[in-house]
């Protein structure tokens, strides 16, 4: 039995050190955009628990063909000459553009989605913003200032239920009283940076503003959050209540799959979020 | 470094092939790698070792199986069989590639213990190195959480869905399933404990096979290291690039 799809090596960018696994289907989809994806920290392209290749298999079930490529210094790609002068965002800036570049002069491909997990979604969605041929993004689990005041208020009630979190509340209040305020607000400011990896964390009203300047120009964007994003993620409608005014628009979707980890460790959440977003590719016509 | 497919048309697998740096040696070296997150975790640390040993004058060639990685296929739909096979296509890829007579084979965890298995059944492989190996498939399952509710159970586990198959196979490995005839073996520990190991070389010398076992603490190449982190276990690294050259 023949496969809906093959799959290529490919290479391009400077010297061609930029190596990608490129799904091509069996019976592309007519005007049908190319998805890109973007690796998720230093995860090479075949994505945690091989999340990517199952996106890569299943969006081409749908007639879509989808390019999984390792930005320099990750996975098989080489860094490029020049590395050491630019900052982390103008590389992979940089490499995102040599991706859609290369997609264009070889396949003829015109409207690109970007999609990616935690700083792969930060880097979908910055590229987004400035690049007018992508046409959609999916964020998955995207690092950013989320957390609003539903966000506490939920918080606290699950807390409040649990005995274990008083005693854990009553150490840190002893830790707080006896720790001063700089180390208080080191230990954030480091746990934050763990949250974005090594990306500069985006002030809401950026947030907000690029949202609207993305929806403005009809670009599609899925934002989906895990139960593994608690820390700044922790229920269904926290989106729309930070966001108002973006969640209102019809080409945006926000999907909350609490019961799933961060990394979608088990077949059931990839199943589920590989079948969400074929469907969110298929009903936007991307 | 050429990164490409080969093997069967239905069966195709990701491959990345070195070559040797000024001088070329007459030696290819497949590198096996573990299973399912394992084998994530240790993509950087097998890039660089390949390149190393390139440098060094070697044909090196890292690999995907069948269902993992880059490769065609589902890690479901596969056995330790079809491991072992990939192993074999991989070796005859790399002297077809590299032009070259000898073979070695280095593994990490359970690459290593398909590669000794593959070792024992060819004649071209000459040197084998066995990194933190897996010879207790129980121990093993039980360390990745792999035990099921059921016996019919298809369990999530490493990052791979471990059908009952798998687990058969995987279970009945012992220290028992090591050769001989096996090559000239380095056996290399960055566990802090080697005990499994020590009796592994015990019984590879009593068996005839020259064996050294290098027990050195270094940083776990198949574990997630926490972000931020990037080392690299540079001293094995050196050993293995060493006892090859």
């Amino acid at each position: 039995m023949s496969l809906p799809f093959r799959e290529k090596v490919v290479t391009f960018g400077e010297g061609k050190s930029l190596v990608g696994i490129l799904t091509i289907p069996a019976e592309p989809r007519v005007g049908g955009a190319h998805v890109v994806l973007i690796n998720a920290g230093v995860i090479h392209r075949v994505g945690a628990h091989r999340l990517y290749v199952g996106f890569a298999r299943a969006f081409a079930e749908a007639g879509t063909a989808t390019l999984r490529f390792d930005l320099s210094g990750i996975g098989d790609s080489e860094r490029q000459s020049g590395e050491w002068t630019l900052s982390l965002a103008d590389s992979v800036t940089r490499d995102i553009s040599s991706a859609l570049d290369f997609l264009s002069a070889e396949y003829g491909a015109e409207r690109f989605v970007l999609a990616g997990l935690c700083s792969g979604a930060f880097d979908s969605f910055e590229h987004a913003v400035h690049d007018p041929r992508v046409v959609g993004a999916v964020m998955i689990d995207m690092p950013g200032p989320f957390r609003n005041w539903s966000y506490f208020v939920q918080h606290l009630a699950v807390r409040v239920l649990r005995m274990a979190s008083w005693r854990t509340f009553a150490k840190q209040l002893a830790r707080a009283a006896t720790a001063p305020g700089d180390q208080v607000q080191s230990e954030r400011d480091r746990r934050e940076a763990v949250m974005t990896g090594v990306r500069m964390p985006v002030p809401v009203e950026q947030l907000d503003a690029n949202l609207h300047t993305l929806l403005a120009r009809k670009v599609a964007l899925a934002f989906v959050f895990t139960g593994g994003v608690s820390d700044y993620y922790n229920h269904r409608t926290q989106f729309r209540l930070r966001f108002p005014r973006a969640a209102a628009h019809a080409g945006l979707c926000v999907e909350f799959v609490h019961w799933s980890n961060h990394t979608f460790s088990t077949r059931k959440a990839r199943a589920y979020i590989t079948g969400f977003l074929k469907d969110w590719l298929t009903n936007n016509a991307l | 470094m050429n990164p490409f497919f080969f093997g069967r048309s239905a069966r195709q697998l990701y491959g990345a092939y070195d070559p040797p740096g000024d001088a070329s040696r007459d030696l290819g070296i497949v590198l096996c790698p573990p299973l399912g997150d394992e084998q994530v975790f240790a993509h950087p640390t097998y890039r660089l070792l390949a390149r190393q040993l390139a440098a060094a004058g070697c044909h090196v060639l890292r690999f995907d199986y069948y269902g993992s990685g880059d490769s065609a296929g589902d890690f479901e739909d596969t056995n330790q069989a079809d491991w072992r096979r990939d192993v074999d296509t991989a070796i005859t890829e790399l002297m077809d590639v590299g032009q070259v007579s000898r073979v070695a084979l280095i593994g990490l965890r359970f690459g290593g213990t398909l590669a000794a298995e593959v070792a024992a059944t060819r004649d071209d492989v000459d040197r084998l190195v066995l990194w933190d190996v897996i010879c207790d498939g129980r121990e093993y399952l039980a360390e990745i959480h792999a035990t099921p509710a059921r016996p019919d159970e298809i369990v999530d586990a490493c990052g791979l869905g471990i059908t009952p198959r798998a687990r058969t196979d995987i279970e009945a490995v012992t220290l028992e399933s090591f050769g001989p005839p096996l090559p000239k073996t380095l056996i290399v520990t960055t566990a802090a404990s080697a005990t499994k190991h020590e009796m592994l070389r015990d019984r590879l010398i009593s068996a005839a096979v020259d064996c050294t076992l290098q027990h050195t603490p270094d940083t776990m190449a198949w574990k997630e290291r926490p972000v931020g982190t990037a080392a690299m276990p540079v001293n094995t690294l050196k050993r293995i690039v060493a006892w090859l050259s």
